[in-house]
C-alpha cells in the first residue's frame, strides 16, 4: 500500500484496488502520461510502442497496455494502419468535454458528501499534501486530475465515476496543450476546501466550490492562446 | 479525435460481444476475412481496421499469413467498464442516465438530420408495434434500439464511450424492463414527447424530456433518484 503515498504511483483510474500487484505498470502509465502532459511527446511527434519501449526501458507489451489505457481516455490515438499518436483536442471538443464533466462530476461529488469514508478522506487529504508539496516545484496537472478521480470514487456510483475517469485525462491534455494560464490559480487550496466541505457533508458547499474551479477551467482553457505561437522546447 | 467510423466502431462491438461470449475460444483462429465480413456485412477494409482495434485492446493477435487468432481474454483495461457495469446497481445505472441523458439528446437536439429524426421515428414505431402485439421481449428490443440510435448520433467521440456505456446499462436493465410490460405505454409516450422535441430542435425541451422520462423510470422501478434541489449549470 505504500506505494499509494507517492505522487509517481497514483493511480488515474477510479479503480486503483485492481492494480495492487502491478505498481510497474502504474508507474509506467504516470509517466508516459507525464512525458505527453509535459509535451516531450507531442501531437504529431512520431513514435512507436518499440521506441516508447527504448525510452521508457519498459517492454512492448507494457507499452501497448499503457497505450490502450490512454487510448480508452482519449488521449492517444490508435488508428489502423497509422502509429500512436498524442491526440490534440480543438475548442470545441474541450468545451463539451467540460460540460460533460461539469453535469458527471457534480453529481458525484453530491453523491461523496452523503457517504464521506474516512479510509478514503485520509487518501484524499494525502493526495492534497503531494499537491501542496509538487507545486512548489513544478505543474502537477496529472496529480491534480487524480484528485478528481480519486473524490469520484467516494461516490459509490461505479459507471459515473468510470465516465470521469475518460474526462479528467483529456481535461489534463487540454490544460497541458492550450498552455491555459492556470499559475496564479492555486489548485491544491481549492481541493482542500472541496475536501474539507465533502468532509462536513455540505454538498452546497461543496458543489459550489467544484463548480467554480470548473468556472476556471472554462475560462482558462475556452479562451486560449494558440499553441504554436509558443516556442517550445521539445525533449 | 474521430479514430474510427461508426462502421467499425459497431463491428468492434460485435467482435467483442462474440468473443466475450465464448463464440470463439482463446487460441482458435477467427474466420477468413472474406467469409467474415460477409458474415458481418461489411467491407475488408473496415473488418480490418476492426481487427486492428481488437489487436490493440489485446483480445486478438493478427498472424501475418495465417490468420486471426483469439488470444486469451485478460480482465484488464479494456474490461474494466464491464466489471464497473456489472458490480452497479439499478440506482446507479439509473443515476448515470439522469445525469448524462438529457445532455446528450440536447446535443443531438442541435446537430440532427431530417434523415437521422426518420431513423429514430421507425424506432419508435417498432416500440408501438410491440405494444400494440403486446410483445414485451420485442418492446424491451425497441427500447433499447430506441436508446441506441440515439446515442449513436452524438457526433463527439467523448461520449461515444457514454453511449456504450448506456446501452450497457440499459441491457443490464433489460430483465427490469421485461418484469414491467404494463409500463411500456408510458414509456413510449415519453420516448415520443422526447423525439418531438428533438425534431423541432428544441434542446433544452428534449433535455427536460428525457430528465423526466428517466424520473418515471425510476419511479416505475421503485428507485428514489439523487437529484439536487437545483440545477447547477444544465
Amino acid at each position: 500500500m505504500n506505494s499509494f503515498a507517492s505522487p509517481q504511483t497514483l493511480v488515474a483510474l477510479p479503480f486503483p484496488g485492481k492494480n495492487l500487484g502491478q505498481p510497474s505498470a502504474e508507474d509506467l502509465y504516470s509517466r508516459i502520461f507525464d512525458a505527453i502532459l509535459e509535451q516531450r511527446l507531442l501531437p504529431g511527434s512520431r513514435f512507436t510502442e518499440d521506441s516508447l519501449g527504448q525510452m521508457f526501458g519498459a517492454r512492448r507489451s507494457e507499452v501497448r497496455s499503457v497505450l490502450t489505457r490512454l487510448s480508452h481516455q482519449q488521449v492517444i490515438i490508435l488508428r489502423a494502419n497509422h502509429r500512436p499518436r498524442v491526440a490534440a483536442p480543438d475548442v470545441e471538443q474541450t468545451r463539451q468535454t467540460l460540460h460533460a464533466r461539469r453535469l458527471t462530476e457534480l453529481t458525484l461529488v453530491r453523491l461523496a458528501c452523503q457517504r464521506p469514508l474516512p479510509e478514503q478522506l485520509k487518501r484524499l487529504h494525502a493526495l492534497v499534501d503531494s499537491e501542496r508539496q509538487c507545486t512548489a516545484r513544478g505543474p502537477t496537472i496529472r496529480l491534480s486530475g487524480t484528485f478528481h478521480l480519486q473524490l469520484a470514487e467516494m461516490a459509490g456510483n461505479a459507471p459515473l465515476a468510470h465516465f470521469l475517469g475518460s474526462l479528467v485525462p483529456l481535461t489534463s491534455l487540454a490544460i497541458a496543450q492550450f498552455d491555459a494560464q492556470l499559475e496564479g490559480y492555486c489548485g491544491w487550496q481549492v481541493h482542500e476546501h472541496i475536501l474539507d466541505a465533502v468532509e462536513r457533508g455540505d454538498s452546497r458547499e461543496a458543489e459550489f466550490l467544484l463548480s467554480q474551479y470548473l468556472d476556471h477551467l472554462e475560462a482558462a482553457l475556452l479562451n486560449p492562446r494558440p499553441v504554436s505561437r509558443q516556442n517550445r522546447v521539445a525533449g | 479525435m474521430i479514430t474510427s467510423s461508426t462502421v467499425v466502431n459497431s463491428v468492434v462491438e460485435k467482435l467483442r460481444a462474440a468473443l466475450a461470449r465464448g463464440q470463439w475460444r482463446s487460441g482458435e483462429m477467427l474466420p477468413g476475412q472474406r467469409e467474415l465480413a460477409e458474415q458481418l456485412g461489411i467491407s475488408r477494409p473496415s473488418l480490418r481496421e476492426a481487427v486492428i482495434v481488437l489487436e490493440t485492446l489485446g483480445l486478438v493477435r493478427s498472424m501475418p499469413g495465417k490468420g486471426v487468432v483469439v488470444l486469451e481474454a485478460n480482465p484488464g483495461d479494456s474490461q474494466s467498464y464491464d466489471n464497473a457495469v456489472s458490480a452497479a446497481s439499478l440506482e446507479d445505472v439509473l443515476q448515470l442516465r439522469y445525469t448524462l441523458e438529457p445532455f446528450i439528446v440536447g446535443l443531438v437536439a442541435q446537430s440532427i438530420s431530417s434523415k437521422e429524426v426518420g431513423q429514430l421515428r421507425l424506432t419508435l414505431m417498432d416500440m408501438r408495434e410491440a405494444l400494440e402485439a403486446n410483445d414485451s421481449e420485442a418492446g424491451v428490443n425497441a427500447y433499447i434500439a430506441f436508446h441506441e440510435e440515439l446515442f449513436t448520433l452524438t457526433s463527439n467521440p467523448i461520449f461515444q464511450s457514454v453511449v456504450q456505456q448506456t446501452s450497457n446499462a440499459l441491457k443490464q436493465s433489460a430483465e427490469v424492463l421485461r418484469n414491467s410490460p404494463e409500463h411500456l405505454a408510458e414509456r413510449l409516450e415519453e420516448n415520443e414527447a422526447v423525439v418531438r422535441a428533438i425534431r423541432s430542435k428544441n434542446s433544452a425541451q428534449a433535455s427536460a424530456e428525457m430528465r423526466r422520462h428517466i424520473l418515471r423510470e425510476g419511479q416505475r422501478m421503485g428507485i428514489e433518484l439523487n437529484i439536487p434541489e437545483d440545477n447547477f449549470g444544465s
